[in-house]
């Protein structure tokens, strides 16, 4: 398999100062803890830290920035950081600064993020957390209960609280809000081929050329159904019902959408699963209010897309959704 | 031009919602199509007439609310599902009961009703511990599949005066105390079967 790369041990710290490279005028990164991080980060009253193992770029980096995240911490390929390096960014704010962590609901991230925020508290940090778990693929075939890991529905509750934030929201108004979103917050995916993780020889799984695979996490975490590829209009069917059968919407019900490529979908191929998606949830008499489509949180070079809905019960976060970001990403 | 999966599902809804105040007979592709606000001539890329039109509603609908969600849901919230979707559409249904040139709508309930009976006994077959010919499990996913068609025009037919939540729990309950003692039978006559043969 052919990579853009050199030392695979080095692949992380060389796309980081490659990252910093383009952006330097407003970010800094940190080397010794994979850590980037606005330049103005003193100016905030609460910083927003996000993060988790790499290989699902943009996410997070692409969205440190004015109206986004304060910090993004960057562990292995599929790895969370550690708590020292979360420690290590918490140390990047000022003492006076609140902290707020937004988290992935995957177990190890969870555990260093916690331990990394206790720490924190006994440094005498004002700091609290969220935990994100839009994932609704099923977990087995057992209790079908749904996985709820943290997934590209993430990317719109960094947009949501990073502008409540620059609107002067306190920690606890953040943890709130944040609580709420990720309520009505739902992802599900289907890929088309598996990631090629280089540091792994094998794909995470197989398909057959013509089968497409629904539910499949963004680790390559099992999907819940393979079957032979028909059209994005079958795709997009599949995933709206699912989704459809989760929210029980109703008539003239307000909700943001995420379209979001895996990683080597091309923005044509998600353009059309859009248009798709439209043409549904027109059928659907739903009030669509905010649309993003590109690829924001991947797999690697997984070939696929998810699509993220947030059912707006408040019209400011459609307001936050909207403001302006000075970021790489959104 | 070739037919989209969408385009179909755009002009089953205007049908659908058509029959809610007005019969099959009396509903034109014209009127179809203005309800949808497409061509006539779109209509055509896609169903040859109004009865394949109809069929189609049928296949999907069932396969869309059964079938596919029997990797994705447990059976209880399938049956939830099922109930809540016919109660919605029962104007629909009644009305296209009413179409004796188009009545596959048994045949496909009955098919993916079956496909979700299948996955039913194989969850209690493991639950219970119990082993079952699939000639046996084929028997009895079609008789209990073909007692759930019946169930569900009747239910339709009778202006769905049970609440849906009270009749997926009567489904329900049969299936956990039935359905059960179903299998366990199957399999004590296989057992009594294998035990003749020996002597």
């Amino acid at each position: 398999m052919k990579k853009i790369t050199n030392n695979v041990q080095h692949i992380i710290r060389d796309m980081l100062q490659g990252f910093q490279f383009e952006n330097n005028d407003r970010v800094c990164y940190n080397s010794k803890h994979n850590i980037i991080y606005r330049k103005d980060l003193a100016q905030q009253n609460v910083a927003i830290i996000s993060g988790g193992g790499s290989g699902h770029e943009p996410a997070d980096f692409g969205y440190v920035g004015e109206g986004m995240l304060s910090i993004s911490i960057n562990g292995n390929i599929f790895v969370p950081p550690t708590p020292e390096q979360i420690l290590a960014a918490i140390r990047l704010t000022d003492k006076k600064q609140a902290v707020l962590l937004i988290i992935k609901n995957f177990q190890a991230d969870v555990q260093n993020f916690l331990s990394a925020e206790s720490l924190a508290k006994e440094e005498g940090r004002s700091i609290d957390h969220v935990i994100v778990n839009d994932d609704v693929s099923v977990e087995d075939a057992v209790s079908y209960s749904k996985r709820k890991r943290g997934v590209a529905g993430t990317i719109l509750v960094h947009k949501i609280l990073g502008a409540a934030a620059a609107e002067g929201y306190s920690l606890q108004q953040l943890k709130n809000l944040g609580s709420s979103v990720i309520k009505n917050l739902h992802t599900l995916g289907v890929a088309l081929s598996p990631a090629n993780n280089p540091n792994q020889t094998e794909p995470s799984f197989t398909l057959n050329d013509n089968e497409v695979y629904y539910g499949v996490g963004i680790h390559g975490e099992k999907g819940y159904r393979k079957e032979e590829f028909c059209s994005s209009e079958k795709l997009a069917i599949e995933l709206i019902n699912k989704l459809k059968s989760l929210y029980r919407w109703k008539q003239g019900d307000k909700f943001a959408i995420l379209i979001n490529g895996l990683g080597a979908t091309p923005l044509m191929e998600q353009y059309i699963f859009a248009n798709d998606i439209r043409r549904l949830m027109q059928l659907e008499n739903i009030d669509v209010r905010f649309v993003k489509v590109g690829t924001h949180l991947t797999s690697i070079d997984m070939k696929g897309i998810s699509i993220s809905l947030l059912k707006i019960e408040d019209p400011e976060w459609e307001k936050w959704l909207k403001s302006d970001v000075t970021v790489s990403s959104w | 031009m070739t037919s989209s999966l969408i385009t179909k599902k755009i002009i089953a809804n205007s049908i659908k919602r058509l029959m809610e105040n007005e019969s099959f007979t009396k509903i034109s592709v014209r009127d179809i199509m203005i309800h949808c606000e497409m061509r006539r001539q779109t209509f055509y890329y896609h169903f040859k007439d109004k009865y394949e039109l109809l069929g189609w509603i049928y296949k999907e609908e069932t396969k869309e609310n059964i079938t596919d969600f029997i990797e994705y849901e447990k059976w209880e919230n399938i049956f939830n599902q099922l109930f809540e979707y016919f109660y919605q559409n029962q104007r629909f249904y009644r009305n296209a009961f009413q179409v004796y040139e188009q009545n596959s709508f048994n045949q496909y309930l009955f098919e993916h009703t079956k496909n979700l009976y299948f996955k039913i006994i194989n969850e209690l077959l493991i639950e219970s511990e119990i082993v079952v010919s699939d000639e046996d499990k084929d028997l009895i996913a079609s008789f209990y599949s073909h007692g759930f068609v019946g169930i569900i025009k009747d239910w339709i037919e009778h202006n769905c005066n049970v609440e849906p939540s009270i009749m997926s729990s009567l489904m329900k309950n049969m299936i956990n105390g039935q359905l059960l003692l179903s299998l366990q039978q199957s399999s004590n006559n296989r057992v009594e079967k294998k035990y003749e043969k020996n002597y």
